[in-house]
């Protein structure tokens, strides 16, 4: 079942790296994503078969215990698959028509890749599996990324979250001496260092998520190419994130302090995502913002004891990478300038594409809205309608900037939209399918009602009246968390370092130690050559010393 | 089959190093006809060493094959060799760091058959001492390690350098002396060598024992430079300018490890036992100290000295945890991590020497050198830990074992690897950004063919590896 799937995808995989003449690079990413359709259609309908079967494969046997690599097929686990494999699909189905993709095949391998280990990721059901898939979407995210200077901090800081898994993953093992998921629980009864390991496993997803604190890595994927950062959020550390956090939730949550941090940092994530959402000027900056605020929700919606996660959840995620791609595809047809200050209008440019993408934009925050009604639980009210609050006017602060803003750029700046043919088809896929998500869940009358808000927010442009982007010029260029890394750890690390190596190796082991033996050396050489020079006095010294020697073994020497 | 192959696996480098010394010099100072014999003479061992692993029984945890020979002078007795999966899987890893040693000597001339020469005969002590079964070829080959690193480095070493030689010898022959204590007790006290495995049972006379064990610790841990020991070691890296030498030395820490595994029972003399802590703290202090200096050096051969013993300190902490099952996943993540550093210090001393040609700094430089950027970037991730070889799943069992012995020495030596890992992908983003490049830069050269295929194998080697240990076993 998923295990199949697992293998074909590898397959598919490694034949889309097989490089080819130029002009068969089409046909080979066309037929990667035909076939990954009918993966997908082999998919749904195992799931619908409710088939539970295990695929077990015996990795490493030692003295130190047996690494099993596991792919359930149950429900739960195709379920939680659901979404990667709609968002993979769409990213190859735009792969098919993007122009500006330079290695197409790569890019169609590398999201082929980075689903089979999400999968692995998912059906991981020993520590060591779901450190090992952690890593390695680690590695394709940083290819995924492609770019120096975004996936510096993004690497070290997602190496560091890694770390601390890998820690508490290990301090469980050596204590437990079991690498089995389900002793957590009763690592959490037996255990000796709860708090340490909660500590580290809090500080670790929070950095995975790029909660608030810990999102300056995040910021820096600005530099990355625009349809490469839109799969960031939804197809990368955030989502491993979240995929562990639902693994660890049940011994995760029975930690108070846990629930108060995790409590705190999503409504300062959600609230400092929703700023950043309406303050920065770049686009990119603002994308990352705005899907830090969803992401946060998503992880308040599922922190919920009865949380199960099911098929709204999964559109809720869909929606989310959706509303991204919206984003992107307006940054296209209205000029494809990262800066919202210098985006023109379309004058010049066919505007029935943007008026699809606006449609589209507007239906999938509907159904996103709609699926999130699922949730509306006692528990979640107060942060789902606090959310709800931010969420409609920075979407409809980002949608109606985006669309209607003047600019003074030379009219030779004027983009000609002459590939836009294909972005209709893949909108208007995407619109049915977030409309399906508003059926399937009946919530018509929500979904039209946030239509209707949206709207009117698009029209009143509450929040572009009040904050001018202007008027936050040095706020946009301050980068407090980069700062506080800086000084904080990097600069004092470093210091330390120079002044250890100073102190310790040169001054104590150079200047003293090592001079210390050299002039001892060089004091014996030079009393003994003394001694051995010709002169009366010394040959009586050399003599009573000799005799001294004598009498100090003849009266306390033993035989 | 063992009769033969043991003598031949030790001397067979010894012989090649006589067919290095006698190989004339070609034209532009490369030593073509020394750098061929070498790498010949250590595929060849290698081979014999698959076929040696092949002839054992890898689960066994006991030395296996012991080979006889008579020792022709006083004092009287024999040397003993065997091999076991531990001893064996070390072996493979320093002909696999070697090779790549001497295929990265291509850019440097200088005294190049004269370093091979006493690589291939450091090469044969160190076989030597890794299949020593008794106590008194241990010494001997552990006395014997030493002697070509003198020579290497008294060849190489120019200017302010030449005092490196005295630093070195000074504190290995102290060393020596405190191993030869124990050795000369011991023969004392049974008139005859004793085999490795038998020493833990040694009944020592009364209050002799602490002195005995204390001798034998110190002898080892001045191989492994554990603060305030370790200052020969680093004063010795930083002037070594040669890949092949800067592998051999940074090897020779391996026989301390050594020592300590072989001699280092889970069940300590209760001479020692109360010490430990203070061992492992004096480890993790000196973890720490080579993360921090390692973190603030600009130095990419300071960088990696500060990784490799690192995890050689890891390493000895796994062996003073009280367990025996470590001594599996040590032998597997020690084969893997020579294997990384030396491919590593063979990429870092091109990137060294071509840098040296730029304007401003190393930075950037690995763009103009595709194939040394794409085999440094996989051999970085796969030395940091990522899941590309066996360095992973081992040294996550080394470090929950030290966590479960002492929570806090896990916890620091934790820290310190992530720090090493930090400053080594650092250091990778640095060598890619373009933006440090200038204009017309175009004279540095990349890695040749042959490295990279040396690399690329590696990367396959390590990966089979991860995905089974002891694949090569047939």
């Amino acid at each position: 079942m998923i295990a199949n799937i697992v293998i074909c995808l590898l397959a598919l995989g490694v034949l889309s790296l097989v490089k080819t003449r130029r002009r068969y690079a089409y046909v080979i990413i066309a037929g990667s994503f035909l076939a990954l359709v009918l993966l997908a259609m082999y998919f749904l309908r195992s799931w619908t078969a409710g088939i539970e079967t295990e695929f077990l494969v015996l990795w490493d046997s030692s003295a130190s215990g047996d690494i099993k690599l596991v792919i359930n097929s149950i429900s739960r686990n195709y379920g939680m698959i659901f979404p990667f494999f709609v968002i993979v699909l769409a990213a190859l189905f735009n792969n098919l028509f993007f122009r500006y993709e330079k290695r197409k095949k790569a890019f169609s391998s590398l999201m082929i890749f980075m689903l089979c280990a999400f999968i692995m990721l998912i059906s991981g059901e020993n520590f060591v599996q779901i450190i090992t898939f952690v890593f390695v979407i680690d590695i394709l995210s940083q290819i995924l990324i492609q770019d120096v200077q975004a996936s510096r901090r993004y690497g070290i800081y997602n190496l560091v979250a890694d770390m601390g898994l890998f820690l508490v993953f290990a301090l469980m093992r050596g204590e437990l001496d079991n690498l089995d998921m389900p002793s957590l629980i009763e690592y959490y009864n037996d255990g000796q260092y709860q708090n340490l390991i909660i500590i580290v496993m809090m500080i670790s997803l929070f950095i995975k998520f790029g909660f608030f604190i810990f999102h300056s890595y995040l910021l820096d994927l600005q530099s990355a190419r625009f349809h490469r950062l839109i799969l960031i959020p939804y197809l990368s550390t955030p989502m491993v994130a979240l995929v562990l956090f639902v693994k660890l939730k049940p011994f995760l949550i029975e930690s108070a302090l846990f629930c108060f941090a995790l409590d705190i940092v999503l409504a300062l994530t959600i609230l400092w995502g929703a700023a950043g959402a309406v303050i920065m000027n770049n686009l990119k900056e603002k994308t990352i913002y705005f899907s830090m605020m969803v992401t946060a929700l998503l992880v308040k919606v599922a922190a919920n004891k009865t949380f199960e996660w099911n098929i709204a959840y999964s559109w809720l995620l869909i929606c989310g990478f959706l509303f991204n791609l919206c984003v992107y595809y307006l940054h296209y047809y209205t000029n494809r300038d990262n800066t919202l200050a210098f985006f023109r209008k379309t004058q010049g440019v066919d505007t029935l594409p943007l008026y699809i993408v606006s449609g589209a934009t507007m239906i999938v925050i509907a159904a996103f809205c709609a699926c999130l009604v699922s949730f509306y639980v006692p528990q979640n009210r107060s942060w789902i309608l606090g959310f709800g609050c931010l969420f409609l006017p920075v979407a409809a602060n980002m949608f109606s900037r985006l669309i209607g803003t003047e600019t003074d750029k030379p009219e030779s700046f004027a983009f000609q939209a002459t590939d836009y043919r294909p972005v209709p088809v893949l909108l208007m896929i995407f619109t049915v399918s977030a409309l399906s998500a508003v059926v399937a869940h009946a919530a018509w009358k929500t979904a039209a009602a946030v239509m209707g808000i949206f709207i009117l927010l698009v029209y009143l442009r509450p929040l572009q009246r009040w904050f001018k982007n202007d008027d936050f010029v040095n706020l946009q260029r301050a980068d407090f968390f980069s700062n506080l890394y800086t000084f904080l750890i990097a600069r004092p690390i470093r210091f330390t370092g120079r002044i250890l190596t100073l102190l310790v190796d040169f001054v104590f082991f150079e200047r003293m130690l090592v001079a210390a033996f050299m002039l001892g050396a060089g004091v014996m050489v030079r009393s003994f050559r003394q001694i051995n020079r010709e002169g009366g006095l010394r040959y009586v010294l050399f003599v009573m010393t000799a005799f001294a020697v004598l009498a100090v073994f003849l009266l306390r020497g033993k035989i | 089959m063992f009769l033969n192959l043991i003598p031949i696996i030790i001397f067979l480098p010894l012989l090649g190093s006589l067919f290095v010394a006698g190989s004339r010099n070609d034209a532009g100072g490369y030593s073509y006809n020394a750098v061929n014999v070498a790498v010949w003479v250590v595929c060849c061992n290698v081979l014999l060493i698959l076929k040696l692993f092949a002839s054992i029984e890898v689960n066994l945890d006991q030395i296996q094959a012991i080979v006889q020979i008579p020792w022709p002078i006083a004092p009287s007795g024999a040397l003993f060799f065997g091999a076991d999966m531990l001893g064996l899987m070390i072996v493979l890893g320093i002909h696999g760091a070697l090779l790549l040693g001497i295929l990265g000597l291509k850019d440097f001339l200088y005294g190049q058959r004269g370093v091979l020469f006493f690589a291939m005969f450091f090469l044969s002590a160190a076989t030597g001492f890794f299949m020593a079964a008794d106590l008194f070829s241990f010494y001997m080959f552990f006395v014997l390690m030493i002697c070509p690193l003198f020579a290497q480095i008294g060849l190489i070493s120019k200017g302010n350098a030449q005092k490196t030689p005295s630093r070195f010898f000074l504190y290995n022959f102290v060393g020596a002396i405190l191993l030869l204590v124990p050795v000369a007790v011991i023969y004392t006290m049974e008139n005859k060598t004793v085999l490795i495995a038998d020493i833990a049972m040694l009944q020592m006379p009364d209050g002799s024992g602490i002195l005995i064990w204390s001798s034998i610790f110190l002898a080892f841990i001045l191989r492994l430079p554990v603060w305030p020991f370790h200052y020969w070691i680093s004063s010795v890296n930083t002037v070594l300018k040669n890949p092949l030498v800067f592998t051999c030395v940074n090897l020779l820490p391996i026989s301390g490890l050594y020592g300590f595994i072989r001699f280092w029972p889970a069940a300590l003399p209760v001479e020692i036992s109360s010490l430990v802590p203070f061992f492992e703290t004096l480890c993790v202090i000196t973890m720490l100290y080579l993360a921090f200096s390692g973190y603030s050096s600009t130095s990419l051969r300071d960088k990696m000295f500060s990784y490799i013993f690192i995890y050689y300190l890891l390493y000895l902490l796994g062996v003073f945890s009280p367990t025996d099952v470590l001594k599996q996943n040590i032998a597997y993540s020690l084969f893997a991590f020579m294997l990384v550093a030396a491919g590593m210090i063979m990429i870092v001393f091109h990137i060294d020497n071509e840098s040296s040609k730029l304007q401003n700094s190393s930075g950037g430089i690995l763009c103009l050198q595709p194939k040394a950027a794409f085999s440094y970037a996989l051999l970085l991730l796969a030395g940091i830990g990522f899941p590309v070889s066996a360095l992973f799943w081992n040294n996550f069992v080394i470090m929950s074992e030290i966590l479960n012995a002492n929570v806090w020495v896990g916890t620091v030596a934790v820290f310190t690897i992530l720090l090493t890992a930090i400053f080594q992908l650092q250091n990778l983003y640095d060598l890619r950004d373009k933006s440090c490049l200038l204009t017309g830069q175009e004279k540095v050269y990349d890695i040749d063919n042959l490295r990279f295929a040396a690399g690329t194998i590696v990367m396959i080697v390590l990966f089979l590896s991860f995905i089974k240990p002891l694949w090569f076993v047939y």
